[in-house]
């Protein structure tokens, strides 16, 4: 399905944020579709949670629109939640944060992510992977059209990263929401993503995983051990020492 | 002895304190700022010359005050060089000098000043209760309609806010009630102890709570408890009330930390 016959679900227009006078997201513009996976790449410091953020309304944009879908319904995995140990907490009441829901739909949501057994647990003793499987089954509760997800692999071990992105895809294909994270898992971004955004303050590149691979260099990055591939692909400018941007024209 | 009127003025204002002090001492521990209230209550002395000064009665004063620097407090950016638990050390620290110079300019209070600074609960007026129940009466509706938010974003403040919590105003609310809290405590702890009575009932009811809710609960009832036991201590024995309050909740935390420890073999 081409990107024009989707429903636009959020549309960022020239947005730009500075903290401090040091510019953070530069003149950004890009849409997320229905139904779509998109990933957010890119180095550290590169304003990749920043954008998160406005897309949820966290922060509001110095200047440029954010603009999303009347009555959206997006769902939130943030990079690591520093809980605070003082704070008594089952996953029962965790799921419950933001309202009442009935037992049953906590079950649903819980088998879903794979996590079922953990209702009663408290959550505290829980380990990354099951964490991450509370907190987006807490976002499935309200039934999202937009999962937002910043680095929700982070601290997973590999066969836990791989059943978490598995689980991802399938959330898409079953309950039809589109995914925008922020990822560093890049043999899984290419595998299982429909549009890839490279992000340094500005977009750098975008495009489905397929043009991203047809990119000259792209055999040497992304080849047969693309478990080990390091992630590197051409830009179209460099980035001068003093911040400015050359094109390779 | 316990039907006699200056008791049981002292014991109603107690026991609506040590019932508001659970769930607000909960919401300062999630937020972790627990040094917050000791910086409001030093505040409060000031608040206590403001009231007299401007002739509203010192219960207005000390809330007026509080409420402003508390406000004050929630404008200042988490991204100050200065951080938060630093600048709260400094604002308390010299808001208690400058109310005790202020004290001693005032040849009428200043025999006082022990009452304010460890709470004098037997000396609790009609007109005092009023204010007490009063401002119960707002802690406790602020705490009804905003307790679930609250929770909330002291969890995850950014899922919450993404969710519509707002993170600035629910700060606000919580600033509001502490202030609040420590207007209407002040009569019966004094200021130095009104952290104390907040933080340490809703720490030993943490070692039993499964759920927020279950913490501040059990913290109302260790709390009603030791208030209870503290003021029979001090009518009794003939100690001050709010230092006897204090120690009967250390007592109840360490019996609590025991317990805890015993049944999951940390030590």
């Amino acid at each position: 399905m081409s990107d024009k016959m989707k429903e636009v679900l959020v549309k960022l227009k020239d947005v730009t944020v500075s903290f401090h006078k040091q510019s953070i997201i530069d003149d950004v513009s890009f849409e997320i579709f229905a139904d779509q996976i998109v990933t957010l790449i890119g180095p550290n410091g590169a304003g990749k949670t920043t954008l998160l953020k406005l897309i949820l309304g966290i922060l509001r944009p110095d200047s440029g629109t954010v603009w999303k879908k009347d009555g959206l319904k997006i769902g939130y995995v943030p990079q690591k939640l520093n809980l605070p140990r003082t704070i008594p907490l089952t996953v029962e009441r965790f799921l419950c944060l933001e309202g009442r829901h009935k037992r049953d739909s906590l079950e649903d949501v819980l088998s879903a992510t794979g996590a079922a057994e953990l209702l009663s647990r408290s959550i505290h003793p829980l380990s990354g992977g099951e964490m991450q499987r509370v907190m987006l089954a807490r976002t499935l509760l309200k039934q999202p059209e937009l999962l937002v997800l910043d680095e929700p692999a982070q601290g997973l071990d590999p066969v836990g990263e791989e059943q978490f992105y598995a689980l991802l895809t399938r959330l898409n294909q079953t309950k039809h929401c589109a995914i925008l994270m922020v990822s560093h898992d890049l043999h899984v971004v290419m595998a299982n993503t429909h549009r890839v955004l490279c992000l340094n303050h500005h977009i750098c590149c975008s495009g489905s995983p397929d043009e991203i691979a047809d990119l000259p260099d792209y055999h040497t990055l992304f080849g047969k051990d693309s478990a080990l591939a390091f992630y590197r692909h051409h830009h179209d400018h460099a980035h001068l020492p003093d911040g400015s941007i050359c094109h390779v024209d | 002895m316990w039907t006699e009127p200056f008791i049981l003025r002292g014991l109603t204002a107690a026991v609506i304190m040590a019932i508001l002090a659970s769930p607000v001492g909960c919401l300062m521990i999630w937020r972790r700022m627990a040094y917050f209230s000791d910086s409001l209550s030093h505040s409060a002395l000031a608040g206590v010359l403001l009231g007299l000064g401007l002739g509203i009665g010192q219960n207005a004063g000390v809330t007026v005050l509080v409420c402003l620097t508390a406000l004050l407090l929630t404008q200042i950016s988490d991204r100050f060089v200065i951080g938060m638990d630093l600048l709260l050390l400094i604002i308390g620290q010299t808001a208690l000098c400058t109310g005790i110079i202020g004290f001693s300019y005032m040849p009428g209070l200043r025999t006082d000043l022990t009452a304010y600074l460890f709470g004098d609960v037997l000396s609790v007026t009609n007109k005092d209760l009023l204010f007490i129940a009063i401002a119960g009466g707002f802690c406790a509706a602020l705490l009804f309609f905003y307790w679930k938010k609250m929770v909330f974003s002291a969890v995850m403040p950014d899922v919450a806010q993404s969710e519509g919590v707002s993170f600035k105003k629910q700060s606000v609310i919580f600033m509001v009630l502490t202030a609040l809290f420590v207007a209407l405590a002040l009569k019966t702890t004094g200021l130095l102890l009104i952290s104390a009575l907040l933080i340490i009932p809703a720490c030993t009811a943490r070692f039993f709570a499964k759920t927020p809710e279950q913490m501040a609960g059990l913290g109302m009832i260790i709390g009603l408890v030791c208030v209870i036991a503290g003021l029979a201590c001090s009518v009794y024995l003939d100690v001050p009330a709010a230092p006897a309050m204090e120690v009967m909740c250390a007592f109840f935390f360490l019996l609590g930390g025991l317990a805890h420890c015993c049944n999951k073999k940390i030590m």
